[in-house]
């Protein structure tokens, strides 16, 4: 009995799942903690809902395909619920937060579009944000700058096709974050 | 490349004739199989959205990442202990899960699990057919006599082993039931050989071990699954029964027995007596003394059976009208100038719509700089009555306050200029002071409150104002549904139209 009990299969497989729980946590803790910030704009509440967000995960990882996407995704629905209880949009410029939006949105008449597009822009931003300096600057010269591959590869030292790819590479990689989040059908 | 592997498409090609960074050449063919191929065409459209948000974010500054943007230790400490408890419950329910299964697969695997219970067959066989033996059968074979005990061979027809002893002294004869309850083991002696050495009361005692182990382990995964929280509770309501029932309670003086025809005889006992075997003691000997006691024992055994499936539907049964009964009283209960979310539950018309507003107290209880007397609870409580002329209402230049569809209160607004089903809005105040509201295109109300305390609720689109100078503050608010708010706080529908005339 006691062999079964104490097989090394069973203990293997139970600290490799604690394992996993931990490096998702290590992986994700901090880009988490700075979406729910940039949405929630308040510290503690972002590490509530951060917090939150874990336990969930932790409490029904075995049940999560894509531990990411799903992190993501309860993180927003937690601060969108957050921000709906407590009815309030915190931002910085607060006589902007007033106005409507800006006229390219100004067509979305349908709220559920509205908030669909607003989630997605702002899990964009998110991403941009926590991509390192010189991924940024590279996206900045190719959506900013609109110079080419190999303009941006004199500018930034870098050969032709390492900016391509980079660039692909990022835009893959968002575009496959998402797709898996349901942020673009 | 086969028409297969064409048929996927080549996300870096897709992406570089999205940048313009194809050649003319490969820019045609991306658009040939993009045109062909449906699978081309939605990852072309897929990346599309992706690059035309990537562009958008890239316009906006990027916002710089404050330190310290972790968990705290706590925070950390906590998550760690769940991971914990996770596994080890995991890990625990598995371990007992594995032994109870052992546990359960050797008893039913040894003689002695089912030694007694043959034994006990015969013996509700014996039981069944007490002038078995009683009365031997014509065609009784042979008689044998053995020291001073009588053995009796069986008939053909009662047993088919003829060499099958049956101890039967002259005495036991008359009476079987001692019958019965002294020869269990030479029974099971007779049926199995091999159990002949053993004694029937150390099987049991053997059997009693096996199964107290088995329940134990089975308790402890039980246990394993609560929470700390829920063994404080349940350590907190042992301690309160305790000293509830104490000892000297329960033999200080007898209790009379619950009369039949007592209020408080209920299916609920009725059940549980009914399931209960009738016990070698009185009651008169253990209940507690005291009337309130009996009634706390009572409503225990009430709430302990209510799991039963009997009790369960007439619960399920009476539930909906003591919902209903228990609603009706809160309304006609609640405190004067309160706006309690229950009037939702009670609106019967199917039109009526309930406006459930959590923040319209603290709305009420500003009072605008410049008009706007909001009604008092005074008012309120006197019942509201319908406006005298709604659109009149509507048409003053005053405040008002800007709800959501929901019916979530965003702040004071100053209505002018009504015209038709529109008038202009400028934003006064908001219900929380420093936390702003996001004004965008779409659904909105607006509550005007008459200093008569009558309430209409128009509901419609807003839309900003722009002018040539741009856009001033001002919303435009076309109304398209107008109702007025009876004392209930039941929406009444108004005819939008008059609005129109």
């Amino acid at each position: 009995m006691s062999e079964e009990q104490n097989s090394p299969s069973s203990t293997e497989q139970m600290l490799s799942h604690e394992n996993k729980l931990g490096e998702w946590f290590e992986k994700l803790e901090k880009p988490l903690m700075i979406y729910a910030y940039q949405t929630l704009r308040d510290k503690e509440e972002a590490r509530d809902m951060v917090q939150e967000a874990f336990v969930r995960f932790f409490k029904k990882a075995k049940e999560v395909k894509q531990p990411k996407a799903w992190l993501y995704r309860t993180t927003r629905n937690l601060c969108i619920s957050h921000i709906r209880k407590h009815g309030r949009v915190q931002t910085i410029g607060e006589e902007e937060q007033m106005d409507f939006l800006d006229s390219s949105e100004r067509d979305e008449k349908n709220p559920a579009v509205h908030l669909e597009s607003k989630e997605a822009k702002g899990r964009v931003r998110h991403a941009l944000s926590i991509l390192p300096d010189d991924l940024r600057e590279l996206l900045h010269l190719k959506f900013e700058e609109k110079l080419s591959y190999k303009e941006i590869s004199v500018k930034s030292g870098l050969s032709v096709s390492n900016v391509g790819y980079k660039l692909h590479k990022v835009i893959m990689d968002l575009t496959i974050d998402m797709k898996t989040e349901g942020l673009t059908s | 490349m086969s028409g297969k592997e064409l048929r996927k498409p080549d996300d870096g090609r897709l992406i570089d004739y999205l940048l313009n960074e194809s050649s003319p050449e490969e820019s045609l063919e991306i658009e040939r199989l993009c045109a062909e191929h449906s699978e081309w065409n939605d990852a072309k459209e897929h990346l599309g959205r992706t690059l035309g948000l990537l562009e958008d974010a890239c316009k906006q500054p990027f916002e710089k990442i404050e330190k310290d943007m972790s968990l705290d230790p706590d925070r950390i400490k906590n998550l760690k202990s769940i991971v914990e408890e996770n596994g080890d419950g995991e890990k625990k329910s598995e371990n007992y899960s594995q032994e109870a299964e052992l546990v359960q697969r050797k008893l039913l695997s040894s003689p002695i699990f089912w030694g007694p219970l043959a034994a006990a067959a015969c013996a509700a066989f014996l039981a069944g057919y007490p002038n078995l033996f009683d009365e031997p059968e014509a065609e009784e074979v042979a008689v044998t006599h053995e020291g001073d005990k009588d053995f009796v061979t069986p008939s053909k027809d009662n047993f088919q082993s003829a060499d099958l002893p049956q101890e039967i002294g002259e005495s036991k004869k008359s009476d079987s039931s001692v019958f019965i309850s002294q020869s269990s083991s030479d029974l099971n002696a007779a049926l199995n050989p091999e159990l002949k050495k053993v004694e029937v009361d150390k099987i049991m005692t053997d059997v009693d071990d096996q199964l107290i182990a088995l329940s134990s382990l089975e308790a402890e995964s039980i246990l394993s699954d609560r929470t700390q929280k829920e063994v404080v509770a349940i350590n907190d309501s042992v301690e309160a029964d305790a000293r509830e029932f104490s000892l000297v309670d329960a033999f200080s003086t007898p209790v009379p027995p619950v009369p039949a025809s007592s209020e408080e005889k209920n299916l609920a006992t009725d059940s549980f007596l009914a399931a209960v075997p009738p016990a070698p003691l009185k009651t008169e000997q253990v209940l507690p003394t005291s009337p309130k006691l009996k009634g706390q024992m009572l409503s225990k055994i009430a709430y302990q059976s209510s799991t039963h499936p009997l009790i369960a539907d007439k619960e399920a049964e009476l539930a909906p009208i003591r919902e209903k009964e228990s609603v009706e009283e809160l309304v006609r209960k609640r405190p004067k100038g309160v706006e309690p979310e229950i009037a939702s539950l009670t609106a019967p018309e199917q039109n009526d719509i309930v406006l459930k507003s959590r923040s319209r107290k603290s709305a009420v209880a500003q009072k605008g700089p410049w008009n706007a007397p909001i009604p008092s609870s005074g008012i309120l409580a006197n019942g509201r009555a319908k406006p005298s002329s709604w659109t009149a209402m509507f048409r003053q230049p005053g405040p008002c306050l800007l709800f959501t569809e929901d019916g979530e209160a965003l702040g004071l607004v100053e209505s002018s200029e009504a015209v038709g089903n529109k008038c202009n809005l400028r934003r006064v105040r908001d219900i929380r002071q420093g936390k702003r509201f996001t004004l965008s295109p779409g659904a909105f109300q607006l509550r005007y409150t008459s200093p008569r305390g009558s309430v209409i609720i128009l509901s419609g689109e807003l839309d900003k104002k722009t002018t040539e100078r741009g856009f001033e503050g001002t919303y435009e608010f076309t109304a398209e549904k107008a109702w007025w708010l009876d004392q209930n706080e039941v929406r009444k529908a108004l005819p939008i139209e008059e609005l129109t005339r």
